[in-house]
């Protein structure tokens, strides 16, 4: 506290002094500045108006350095020096200058200090927020929560409803340049010039069927973090906010891989290549699907997607030789689903509902899980071998191979329209008689977009 | 230790030899080419074109121009792996080197700046921020003649605006 006391009273002093009682000895020390002075005397004088005899470094210093300087120093010592001159106060305003001390003062595993700075409108808003509300970072990350950013707890489908729709968290994770954000964007209806790689995360909802989907976009560089809230002690609180878990994976390796795609004899190591680009075990900031899927820590029953993007790119390629290849036929109770997609270019409309089967396949799902009482013994246990086969459209650029999704299709499917239509309002019904009517329909609904039809090999 | 030998020595013979250096105030500097390219600017300038033998510097006079190579010649040596300057002897001998007049220091800045050299730029902008801290804005503006042009309604919104950091 005492270093707080100490501080403010800095900025008044001066203030103080040009008011009322520094006013007459400032006068005084105004004159002599005409008169050539001795340094001594300068220095315990107080020069108001500019010395034009004396250097004044700061007038020929460019901007982006003194942005430099003040990036040095604490955002108290930068409100100190803002009192200084007008030039000062606006480069300590500077957004710049504030996300490089958000940046540097957040705790790495504070998710919650990531999101407030995230989400207020300005670098600066974010971290006042974020420093006032919880005595630094990193420090009670739950109390600082909005309560607009508060996770969802699991089991919500039952209990929460906002308005007519249940929400929906789904989080996105995926190799750097997979596409999560361009997925995000075909599903909002939103095209942006360029996409910059994802700093922290984005937050973006849409409505389909009866429920609210809010997805998490978590940038490919934040998934350390993630897995810290995994494993930590806030792990539960986290997790909970994932009802399932969305995939997103390019069908095509990017970067230098591009090249062997060309080279059929390559294929395997193409393959293998992008396994490991995927599961990235070296490298620190790609997303590992085996560390989500195995981790302990995340709930089993939470269902996984598998968005194969980038599907124009490479439009031979064996869905299931991927799914091989990703291990998800050694995922033991955890349903899931692959999908061949494009998210960017094609037409927007055709890759949305394209797109939203995956998210039809989970809203079948839950409105199973209402249903029946017990979600978790849902995906039944079953050889990957003996299932994958028959789960297996012949054709179509729709290619089911859940182990879990499988028997409930069969058992769900005649319910699905009717849970539907008492849901829901009637301004959905046609988009939803597009895609909604579930995943038997892959060969028809496939005749509606021939580009992203990958011929399908066993 | 044969692959890093070996990767030392393939870069090498681009750097071999000396280069001159001209400042604005046309003081020559003949330096090693490897102390040169500490300077990012200066390191692109002799991969576009080997042949050259002087490079004019018109954005830097040479008494700044002798502290940055100063700077690059002693870092050159310190940071190899073998050289067996402790990290406290450099950061003493960073220490010692930035303590020169105001003028000298802001000049090294934009030398720094405008050659490119990033570590000599944050020492350099570190140090001015470490005469900024812990000082009353009046004591500032004597220290660095800096006219106080604020309006007191301005001084109010920034107490105001701060008031969060102290309660």
């Amino acid at each position: 506290m005492t270093e707080k006391k100490h501080a403010p009273a800095g900025p008044e002093e001066p203030h103080e002094s040009q008011g009322l009682v520094g006013s007459e000895p400032e006068h005084e020390q105004n004159e002599p500045n005409f008169a050539p002075v001795s340094p001594s005397i300068a220095a315990t004088t107080v020069p108001q108006p500019q010395d034009p005899t004396l250097p004044a470094p700061f007038t020929t210093l460019p901007q982006v350095l003194l942005e430099r300087i003040l990036s040095f120093m604490t955002p108290r010592d930068v409100y100190t020096v803002a009192l200084v001159c007008a030039r000062f106060r606006f480069t300590g305003r500077s957004d710049e200058l504030w996300r490089r001390f958000g940046q540097r003062d957040y705790r790495p595993g504070s998710v919650a200090a990531m999101m407030t700075l995230r989400m207020a409108p300005t670098w600066r808003q974010g971290y006042q927020e974020t420093y006032a509300s919880q005595e630094g970072f990193g420090a009670h990350w739950e109390a600082v929560l909005p309560m607009r950013y508060r996770p969802a707890k699991l089991g919500f489908i039952e209990s929460k409803k906002v308005g007519a729709k249940a929400e929906v968290s789904v989080a996105m994770f995926g190799g750097e340049g997979a596409g999560k954000t361009e997925i995000v964007d075909a599903l909002r209806q939103v095209r942006r010039p360029f996409v910059e790689p994802t700093v922290g995360f984005n937050l973006e909802s849409f409505v389909h069927r009866q429920y609210q989907w809010n997805l998490w976009d978590v940038g490919a560089g934040l998934y350390d973090m993630w897995r810290l809230q995994f494993k930590g002690q806030n792990a539960l609180i986290y997790v909970s906010a994932l009802p399932f878990l969305c995939l997103s994976i390019p069908a095509r390796p990017v970067g230098l891989l591009l090249t062997a795609l060309c080279d059929l004899s390559n294929r395997d190591r193409w393959f293998s290549a992008q396994y490991e680009g995927v599961h990235g075990y070296t490298h620190s900031d790609s997303v590992a699907i085996g560390h989500i899927v195995d981790d302990p820590d995340c709930p089993p029953e939470l269902p996984l997607v598998v968005f194969a993007n980038k599907a124009d790119l490479a439009p031979a390629t064996d869905l299931v030789e991927l799914a091989i290849r990703l291990g998800l036929f050694h995922i033991q109770r955890r349903p899931w689903y692959i999908l061949p997609c494009t998210a960017l270019g094609g037409a927007a409309a055709d890759e949305r509902a394209n797109l939203l089967r995956g998210f039809d396949v989970l809203a079948d799902f839950f409105g199973r899980q209402q249903h029946q009482a017990a979600p978790q013994q849902a995906p039944s246990p079953a050889a990957p071998g003996s299932v994958a086969p028959a789960a297996r459209s012949p054709s179509g650029g729709l290619v089911q191979l859940g182990l879990g999704l499988s028997p409930y299709r069969s058992q769900t499917q005649p319910r699905a329209p009717s849970s539907l239509q008492h849901q829901e309002g009637p301004e959905l019904d046609d988009q939803d008689s597009d895609q909604g009517l579930g995943p038997d329909d892959g060969p028809a609904a496939g005749t509606d977009r021939p580009s992203a039809e990958p011929p399908m090999h066993l | 230790m044969a692959t890093p030998a070996a990767a030392a020595a393939a870069p090498a013979p681009q750097l071999e030899g000396d280069i001159k250096l001209v400042s604005e105030d046309a003081h020559e500097f003949v330096t090693p080419k490897n102390v040169a390219a500490q300077c990012k600017m200066i390191k692109t300038m002799l991969e576009v074109s080997e042949e050259q033998e002087f490079i004019n510097l018109p954005n830097v006079k040479g008494k700044e121009l002798e502290k940055v190579i100063e700077y690059c010649r002693y870092h050159v040596q310190a940071d190899k792996p073998d050289s067996g300057v402790s990290d406290n002897d450099k950061k003493t001998w960073d220490e010692n080197f930035v303590k020169v007049d105001k003028e000298t220091l802001f000049n090294l800045i934009m030398a720094a700046n405008y050659l490119d050299v990033k570590s000599l730029l944050d020492l350099t902008c570190a140090t001015v921020a470490n005469m900024l801290k812990n000082k009353t804005p009046e004591e500032i503006r004597r220290e660095f003649n800096i006219k106080n042009d604020l309006t007191p309604e301005e001084e109010e919104e920034i107490k105001r605006e701060s008031a969060w950091l102290y309660q």
